[in-house]
């Protein structure tokens, strides 16, 4: 789908939630003479004004309009002296600016741009709610799968998510999501029907995604302190190299190692946090497996080709209120793994694109991290890596040595 | 029967099948890379590749990617491994000739002791038995030469034409027929007439002709500066100490047979070749140091009875050099007769020709992608049987006459 058709999608959706919304929003509203304020002035909570200025500025049409205006930015510096100049180890990582806002109580939306050339548009959505346990977003969103790949990347506990997280969860489709609660917040759910676009770094060989349907669905229960949640996604999946580059950061380490893919694409994602005082701990596992049919050098179906991986990370606040807190400090610890082989292994492995039975290759990293939270917008994290790779068959010509990387993130985020 | 001869009815035909098993066994576990390359017998392989990746090989054939496939030959099936087009001149879309890399998808892939597998198409030479007869020649004379022998092909069940499998010269190779395989080895390449003049101090210039095969991750200094000293050893040494200076970078004697090989066979396009030396490895020992020509396709071999035996050796700075030197010029006059002696002895390159002629007839003609008709290729078998017969004579009365003497 070209980015104009794309653009226009997400318009309709976005005008149609608005159009069913509206009529219940205006309903709910009051006259115009209830929402008189001093233009031009900041209040106080709870008072009826046109500009706020709370973390980020904000325009408030009574309590019926409230639009946010964001701008976020981030700078991560490698702290390495073999990483070059002081100013090639700077790089500037997410740059944004959007707005968000709820209409007459019922309509929540969204609009992010990244500075960017790929995928500029970020969240593009409207929300209606039509009851605590039911609410519609429709436009361009992230899937609903993996807790850490629906978290913001401005609220992360690491600078960078894990590796399994970046490499299996889907990230932004455009579609629509039923979602809602129970009492508490309980039981949550989301389901999803997506629309999948071009992937923006081709691996495809023969046709791209462009308009494979994708759904997704996303349970989650939260009993006292802990959360637990399930997720699993299906979509079918045009026949193409799965490229697993990418996936072993700059290393390039697997860039050449590609394997047909052609059938069905599933995911399975189970996750768990729990929080207690001033430690929480969380955790994922994930697993893609995808079907080859039809890729065997005889034409005939392959095994699955399987993606798994998880992490499991504790966070201790240090300084600062347990709960929400605007100035902080956090130490966490993070270990993280992620691997893919096949499903069948009787054979001798292989790196054959066509093989049925996979050599199997698995990336391990420590992740020691510390977040300073300075004020309300900005937060400075450093990270140290440690990452190392483990060929059980040893069949590669050679794996990177473990190494440890280390890096600082400025985060501005308002 | 009574029911306690029951235990013995199931228990023999077990033992009888186990037996079996085992024969079966030891006879695919008896298969070596001498099997593969007897050359008294027409092999046959069977490739399994995927329907599109066949088709995009053969439509992007001057391309060098590589192709998953399974090969199976004899019953035993090799799995992943890597397929690509090769060749230069002989590239072909219709009839592509093939590189099988056993070790591509694998650092531990091999087949029978070997990495590789060179499956030529056949398709420059319209008598097909040209490159099997010269390689069996050369080995017979003693010149470390890859092993063949034909195949029919057939490509996921279809007869995809003859072909000849013919060991790749590698480390393996080096080892099988050198006794080294830590040495240097680097592939000639063919860019223009280079006839083997010293040129210069820059490596570059030596890096682009020859291509490593071994040892590819040495630093350039190491890989080439010896080359470089041979080829100056060979242009700038004063003619009294020729002999010593080279000899001690490059195998002379092993050179000489080489050459003298290739004149009986009447190549036209090898180390002493009517456009610069071509067709050719060269292999550098990785204890003594020294460097040894290893002959590579002998498509051109075999074409004209009465080729002159000295054509393309005035161009050429060491055999013109080498021929200056006594005691070079009698040794390589020996190589030369001896040459004619082991072709004639018995007939045997006639008889060579002719054998190899009736293994692959009916093959042959039933190939339905060469691109030549069967009469031309019976008329070019002709040719090849006949000059088997008539070469030897021409060459030992040119040696007798430029030579003297024996």
């Amino acid at each position: 789908m070209n980015s104009s058709n794309r653009a226009r999608n997400i318009a309709c959706a976005v005008a149609f939630i608005v159009t069913l919304a509206v009529p219940a929003g205006v309903l709910a509203q009051t006259t115009s003479e209830e929402q008189t304020t001093s233009k031009g002035t900041s209040t106080q909570d709870g008072e009826a004004g046109v500009f706020r200025m709370g973390n980020s500025p904000s325009l408030r049409l009574g309590n019926q309009v409230r639009i946010d205006l964001h701008a976020r930015v981030q700078a991560d510096v490698s702290l390495q002296e073999e990483s070059g100049a002081a100013r090639d180890r700077l790089a500037l990582g997410n740059r944004r600016i959007g707005v968000d806002g709820v209409l007459f109580k019922r309509v929540e939306f969204q609009i992010e741009r990244e500075f960017s050339d790929v995928e500029p548009w970020r969240d593009v959505f409207a929300d209606v709610r039509v009851h605590r346990a039911l609410g519609i977003r429709a436009g361009h969103f992230k899937v609903p799968f993996s807790m850490e790949r629906t978290t913001s990347a401005f609220d992360l506990d690491f600078i960078a998510r894990a590796a399994s997280v970046t490499d299996i969860s889907p990230g932004r489709e455009t579609g629509i999501m039923l979602h809602g609660r129970g009492p508490r917040r309980f039981f949550e759910y989301e389901f999803g029907v997506f629309r999948l676009a071009e992937p923006p770094l081709p691996p495809s060989v023969e046709s791209g995604t462009d308009g494979a349907m994708l759904t997704a669905a996303r349970f989650t229960f939260t009993p006292g302190n802990a959360s637990i949640g399930i997720a699993f996604t299906g979509s079918r999946l045009p026949e193409s190299l799965h490229g697993l580059s990418g996936y072993f950061d700059d290393d390039g380490l697997l860039s050449s190692e590609d394997f047909y893919v052609n059938g069905r694409r599933r995911r399975l994602g189970v996750e768990g946090r729990w929080t207690a005082g001033r430690l929480s701990i969380k955790g994922e596992l994930l697993r893609q497996a995808d079907s080859r049919e039809g890729e065997s050098v005889s034409n005939s179906d392959l095994s699955d080709l399987i993606v798994d991986g998880g992490y499991v990370s504790g966070v201790w606040r240090v300084v600062g209120s347990p709960r929400r807190s605007r100035r902080a400090v956090d130490v966490a610890v993070r270990f993280e793994r992620l691997g893919f082989h096949s499903a069948a292994q009787s054979d001798a492995p292989s790196l054959g694109p066509r093989a049925d039975h996979i050599a199997p290759l698995r990336q391990d990293a420590w992740t020691f991290g510390g977040t300073w939270l300075v004020n309300r917008w900005v937060k400075v994290q450093v990270n140290a890596i440690r990452q190392s790779f483990v060929d059980e068959t040893g069949i590669r010509p050679e794996i990177p040595q473990a190494r440890w990387r280390s890096l600082m993130r400025l985060q501005f985020a308002m | 029967m009574s029911d306690r001869h029951a235990p013995s009815r199931v228990i023999r035909p077990a033992c009888l099948l186990a037996f079996l098993l085992l024969l079966r066994a030891g006879s695919v576990g008896a298969q070596t890379a001498s099997t593969l390359f007897d050359d008294s017998v027409l092999h046959t392989l069977q490739i399994a590749i995927h329907s599109r990746d066949w088709d995009r090989l053969r439509s992007t054939y001057l391309e060098n990617d590589y192709y998953p496939a399974d090969l199976t030959w004899n019953g035993i099936r090799v799995t992943n491994v890597g397929v690509r087009s090769r060749g230069r001149v002989s590239r072909s879309g219709v009839k592509p000739g093939l590189q099988i890399d056993f070790a591509h998808y694998s650092t531990r892939g091999q087949f029978l002791g070997l990495q590789g597998l060179v499956l030529d198409n056949l398709l420059q030479d319209k008598s097909m038995i040209r490159e099997r007869v010269a390689m069996a020649f050369l080995r017979r004379f003693g010149v470390p030469a890859s092993r063949e022998a034909f195949a029919t092909v057939f490509v996921n069940g279809q007869y995809a034409g003859l072909y000849a499998m013919v060991e790749e010269v590698d480390s393996m190779f080096a080892q099988r027929a050198l006794g080294d395989a830590n040495g240097a080895l680097f592939e000639y390449r063919w860019l223009r007439p280079y006839y083997g003049e010293y040129l210069g101090d820059d490596l570059d210039l030596y890096r682009q002709l020859f291509e490593p095969r071994a040892r590819e991750y040495g630093s350039v200094f190491d890989l080439y500066d010896p080359i470089r000293e041979l080829l100056r050893a060979i242009n700038d040494t004063p003619a009294e100490s020729f002999r010593d200076a080279v000899w001690m970078r490059l195998d002379l004697a092993a050179l000489l047979r080489l050459v003298a090989a290739d004149v009986l066979l009447g190549e036209a396009d090898g180390i002493v070749s009517f456009a610069g030396m071509n067709n050719f490895y060269l292999h550098r020992h990785s204890t003594t140091q020294r460097h040894q020509f290893l002959p590579w396709d002998k498509d051109y071999a075999l074409f004209q009875w009465n080729y002159p035996i000295m054509d393309g050796t005035s161009e050429h700075p060491l055999i013109r050099r080498a021929l200056e030197d006594p005691e070079l010029r009698t040794l390589y006059a020996g190589f030369l007769v001896e040459a004619v002696e082991s072709a004639t002895a018995a007939d045997w390159l006639e008889q060579e020709a002719q054998r190899a002629y009736e293994q692959i007839r009916e093959a042959a003609l039933a190939d339905p992608v060469k691109p030549y008709t069967n009469q031309e290729f019976e008329a070019e078998v002709a040719v090849v049987v006949d000059l088997a017969r008539r070469r030897p004579a021409f060459v030992r009365s040119e040696v007798q006459r430029l030579f003297g003497g024996r």
